[in-house]
């Protein structure tokens, strides 16, 4: 067995997957969207946006970024980065709002499967925060 | 509320609830960005800001024209305003627009180093002006894929919240090049507006006739 079939999830047929298209699914625990950039690129990461747990499969790609449908945050998909709109946030704004990543699966193309790994780059979160 | 306007856009395959949170969304957005930009816009000063304030003061009131111009289509499609203005913020679609820290600091750090005569003119940091135009700049960009999103919803379905989104649509990809241009990042197409916040797109939606001559 390649070592990657432990490591991985075998989530949908890459055929079915066109760029700019978002999939929600379930990959073992944790609720993942799966997408692919327009550059042809399989990436995945947490369903729920990091800022008030949107559904980000409603989303759209900007670039390397996902938009969220509800407030229209900005998240790079490969660093998991607010690009927007904390970068342009005061100081005493930023420290209210604390850090807001979103997690990331690797996710890449295999034997015509886009498979992510069972492991996040951060721990996603999949519920709404305690309000 | 209009019965049959509701009814159609249903009949059209459009979750009605669905889209009036995102016209409420939409509202929220302008109208906080309209006090935002009030705050940027009485902070534009300087040799460079006041150059920019008339193009701030288009966009200001331009978004409020938009404020205006959805709230009739959310009451036919028999949805509402919240009663309350704090929540009605929270839901905005857009995240507040800020004064960047350069032009938001305590006074004391924005204070040049020289006396005058007159006591000590306030000093402002080199980028301002720049970290205005980017917050300016992001908020449109925010508003243009609000409404180009509300225009993929709409299209070919509910015809007057399509016309509608897209006026605004149209309007905000002019504000958005408009302080691109400021900022440097391209040529400019820019012509100005006959009087402040005409809203050329968006007029003939409105019933409150603000903004207009
Ligand atoms: S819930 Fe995603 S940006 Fe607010």
């Amino acid at each position: 067995m390649e070592p990657w079939r432990d490591e991985y999830v075998h989530v949908m047929p890459a055929a079915e997957l066109a760029p700019g298209q978002l999939h929600e699914l379930q990959a073992g625990e944790h609720r993942v969207v799966v997408g692919r950039l327009l550059s042809g690129e399989p990436v995945a990461f947490q369903a729920l946006c990091p800022h008030e747990a949107a559904s980000l499969v409603e989303g759209h790609f900007h670039g390397p970024a996902i938009d969220c449908p509800r407030h229209h945050y900005l998240f790079d998909v490969h660093s998991g980065d607010n690009l927007f709109p904390l970068p342009l946030y005061p100081m005493w704004k930023r420290a209210q709002v604390g850090d807001l990543r979103l997690g990331r699966f690797p996710a890449t193309e295999r034997e015509g499967w886009i498979v992510i790994a069972r492991n996040p780059y951060s721990e996603p979160f999949d519920r709404p925060p305690e309000r | 509320m209009g019965k049959v306007a509701r009814q159609v856009v249903e009949a059209a395959g459009i979750n009605v609830n669905e889209l009036l949170t995102k016209l409420v969304a939409a509202a929220g957005a302008e109208f906080t960005t309209f006090y935002y930009y009030t705050i940027l816009r009485v902070n534009s000063i300087g040799l460079e800001g006041e150059g920019i304030k008339e193009i701030i003061e288009d966009a200001r009131i331009e978004d409020r024209n938009h404020f205006e111009a959805l709230v009739p289509r959310i009451y036919e499609l028999g949805g509402k305003l919240p009663d309350d203005i704090r929540p009605f913020a929270d839901q905005a679609g857009c995240p507040d627009a800020y004064l960047p820290d350069t032009l938001g600091g305590v006074a004391a750090e924005r204070r040049g180093a020289g006396r005058t005569t007159f006591g000590e003119y306030p000093g402002r940091q080199p980028s301002s002006v720049q970290d205005l135009l980017t917050v300016l700049v992001e908020a449109e960009r925010c508003a243009i894929r609000t409404y180009t999103d509300i225009c993929h919803y709409t299209f070919g379905k509910d015809h007057r919240t399509y016309e509608l989104a897209l006026a605004i649509l149209n309007e905000e990809i002019e504000h958005e090049a408009w302080f691109s241009e400021f900022l440097g990042e391209g040529p400019s197409g820019h012509f100005r507006r006959g009087s402040p916040g005409v809203s050329p797109y968006v007029a003939r939606y409105m019933t409150a006739d603000v903004g207009r001559q």
